[in-house]
């Protein structure tokens, strides 16, 4: 009886201590943010981050959010796969341990399936503050965060589109122009390739087996029109546009890449760039900024920057976008609406462009700041920023929930081509099975 | 009083219900299993729920991010495993990287466990240089590995140059990749199978190795007749651990080779890791899970058995 009256005792105290946390953790939920954070003030979000330059800012000015909003950061900042996994983890446990999480746009489909994120529309109609800066994004990189229906579910921090990255001093010195185009790329490989001494490679891009390689062979087919799923969501691997596509890409990897094309993932195909061991890369606008820091280049002088058309008159591409959304399990749900305003204000990028945090920024009228012109104005390419941003297309992205996997048993096949372990022909057919098995599913 | 309550018990028609319940009521009450109470529930936490939970989730088609679309299709995630060519390549890579993983870092380890149990000067400054790799992060020991291995500009190459021979594309290609992990398997955990040599080679009684000097035994023989028979429940337990770390391989293969070129250094333990953690397929990522661990268990059973561990170990 005393054991059983001691339980009850036990259990009643836990009852009562667990609904006065519940009670403090949720008390800011019907608070009203709408330009005047006080009601929040002493509210502590939890911030779930990438590692990269997008999170160099929140880490960099964090005490500046918290003193102008007496709202307190505990910031986590962990690489992509992590984020996506403990990310997924707390949405389907429903436990709400991350108020703000950042988005990458090809797990979107997956978000928004899975319901993991607070629609923004009402946050952006009802309760906007002075940083508010959603006009000044573009409504392609936008669409690439919303539903079907149009919701938006994150506000865009970085965008990035498909650049060649090549080396001006062995341009000039071999007397090859800049390349425009598709075919252009692949004469002045040819021509490098006679020219230039052993240990330097005319070529150089992503071909390791994995979904992180996916947007560079599929984002150069786009300018040749071919994409792997079409509008209606049929695979379309096997088209002539995507064969043509595809042969030229292990052209330039296998016949002009480092012997080890096979293998490269975005950080050794950089370091042998930034080693002066390669003369054109094919990848994200976001490499240029660092490929001319002297601190981590040796080329930082010589780098240009052109913009690849192909046969189909598209941009070939490198799409990447991150965002910055709310769970729609958090609990302080107004409090982290003022902290995605404020990372992605004006206010916040002109103070990033000015301390040289990065110079690729999703919003347009930065091009404009005196900020921008002052860190950027002993870069040749800067004033093609706009336009490399502008180019941003994402319609040959396959916004599917599976992209993951999709990504990879389509890339693994164009890795063995590029090793030369199989011809273009059978590495698209195996592809176009692999894809078809995956969006069956 | 007694009898008549034990005669009543006994004419009841649950009987035997009632007298299980008499006799978990002494279990409980015995002082023993409260003091046992705390490990039971440890287990049951951490040992039990956990596979009884695999075992339910392997039956089901569940995918994390669709969590009300949860269906019971029995064994039929098995059976697609079983069905998939994938699945048995992954296995054979697997095998590779265990027999020539556990192998190598056992012959290595041997040989320097008994080199250092020969030296007298310097001894602990040998032992600690050994055991720095496995001190490092299999995340850190990868990552460097990743950038020596480079063909462009990777240190293995370079050096390879300057003795005059040929350059080696490890990671891009199919035949090499997955033997470049498996040396780093062996950099990183031949230091554990030298501590574990080494203290039993410092167990050793020196009276038969007096017996064999008398009888003039050779080194090969003594070594062959005496030190592995002796050594042998230590030899055991080192390749049992080694087994179980290259079935469990991860982040030597996902950092360094991705798993390709293709699938081509692909193992059974980061197929499982990219269905359950990057596709999120619990119930084909749990049903892998649970073969992968039906591999392990019978292997360290059989090796155990066939070597005859604990009888050596009480002969000993």
């Amino acid at each position: 009886m005393k054991f059983k009256m001691t339980l009850i005792g036990l259990l009643a105290s836990m009852m009562v201590f667990t609904s006065a946390c519940s009670k403090d953790t949720g008390a800011d939920t019907n608070t009203t943010s709408s330009g005047n954070s006080n009601k929040l003030e002493g509210t502590t979000l939890n911030v779930l981050i990438k590692t990269g330059y997008e999170s160099e800012a929140i880490t960099a000015y964090e005490e500046d959010f918290e003193e102008e909003t007496g709202i307190e950061l505990e910031i986590e900042v962990v690489d992509e796969p992590t984020l996506r996994k403990k990310f997924v983890l707390d949405s389907t446990s429903k436990t709400g341990a991350y108020d703000v999480v950042a988005t990458q746009f090809w797990y979107m489909p997956e978000y928004i399936q899975g319901q993991f994120l607070e629609p923004l529309d009402t946050f952006i109609k009802d309760k906007p503050s002075e940083w508010l800066a959603a006009d000044d994004i573009s409504d392609g990189l936008k669409g690439t965060f919303k539903d079907a229906d149009g919701k938006l579910y994150s506000l865009p921090v970085s965008a990035s589109s498909g650049v060649l990255m090549y080396r001006k001093d062995l341009f000039e010195k071999y007397g090859i122009d800049v390349p425009k185009t598709t075919e252009d790329v692949l004469e002045a490989a040819k021509t490098l390739k006679e020219k230039l001494p052993t240990d330097t490679v005319p070529f150089v891009g992503r071909g390791e087996s994995s979904s992180g390689s996916f947007g560079s062979s599929a984002g150069w087919a786009w300018a040749y029109g071919a994409s792997v799923l079409d509008k209606e969501g049929n695979v379309t691997v096997t088209s002539p546009e995507m064969k043509q596509a595809i042969s030229d890409w292990v052209t330039l990897m296998k016949d002009y890449g480092p012997t080890d094309a096979s293998a490269m993932g975005w950080d050794t195909m950089s370091e042998m760039f930034r080693q002066g061991k390669a003369a054109m890369n094919f990848d994200m606008s976001g490499f240029p900024s660092v490929y001319t820091d002297p601190s981590v280049s040796s080329v930082a002088d010589n780098v240009g920057v052109a913009i690849i058309s192909g046969p189909a008159n598209e941009t070939a591409q490198w799409v990447y976008a991150e965002g910055l959304g709310i769970s729609k399990y958090s609990k302080n749900k107004d409090a982290a609406w003022q902290f995605l305003q404020w990372r992605t204000s004006l206010d916040v990028a002109k103070q990033e462009a000015a301390d040289g945090l990065r110079i690729d920024f999703p919003l347009d009228s930065i091009y404009e700041t005196d900020e921008f012109k002052d860190a950027t104005e002993s870069l040749d390419f800067a004033g093609e920023l706009p336009k490399i941003m502008s180019s941003f297309n994402s319609a040959y992205w396959p916004n599917v929930v599976e992209f993951d996997k999709l990504g990879q048993e389509f890339q693994k096949e164009i890795s063995l081509a590029i090793e030369g372990k199989q011809d273009v022909d059978k590495a698209l057919s195996n592809a176009q099975a692999n894809v078809e098995a995956v969006v069956k599913k | 009083m007694s009898s008549q309550t034990d005669y009543q018990l006994t004419s009841l028609p649950n009987n035997k219900l009632v007298k299980k319940r008499r006799s978990f009521s002494r279990i409980v009450k015995n002082p023993a299993f409260l003091f046992l109470l705390p490990t039971i529930i440890v287990f049951v936490l951490l040992g039990v729920y956990p596979t009884v939970s695999a075992i339910w989730t392997s039956l089901l088609s569940y995918n994390l991010t669709e969590p009300s679309n949860v269906e019971f299709v029995f064994l039929q995630n098995y059976i697609s495993i079983f069905k998939e060519g994938r699945f048995w390549i992954a296995l054979w890579h697997s095998a590779q990287f265990v027999v020539t993983g556990v192998g190598l870092s056992f012959v290595i380890g041997l040989f320097i466990a008994m080199l250092l149990n020969k030296i007298t000067r310097f001894k602990t400054f040998y032992q600690v240089g050994f055991l720095i790799p496995m001190v490092i992060s299999p995340t850190v020991a990868a990552y460097n590995f990743k950038f020596m291995y480079n063909y462009n500009f990777g240190i293995f190459n370079s050096l390879l140059e300057k003795v005059g021979l040929e350059r080696i594309d490890f990671l891009g290609n199919s035949a090499t990749a997955l033997w470049a992990t498996v040396v780093i398997d062996i950099w990183q955990w031949t230091p554990l199978v030298i501590l574990i040599l080494l203290a039993g080679l410092e167990t050793l009684p020196k009276e038969p190795y007096e017996a064999a000097l008398i009888d003039g035994a050779s080194p090969l023989k003594t070594f062959f007749s005496i030190t592995i028979p002796l050594l042998k429940p230590f030899i055991i337990i080192a390749i049992l651990i080694r087994l179980m770390d290259s079935l469990k391989v991860y982040e030597y293969i996902q950092l360094v080779t991705a798993s390709g070129p293709g699938t081509s250094s692909e193992t059974l333990n980061t197929y499982l890791a990219t269905v359950g953690f990057n596709w999120f397929e619990m119930g084909s990522g749990s049903a892998l899970g649970l073969i992968a661990l039906n591999i392990t268990s019978l292997l360290s059973l059989f090796l155990v058995k066939k070597t005859n561990m604990f009888k050596a170990g009480e002969e000993h």
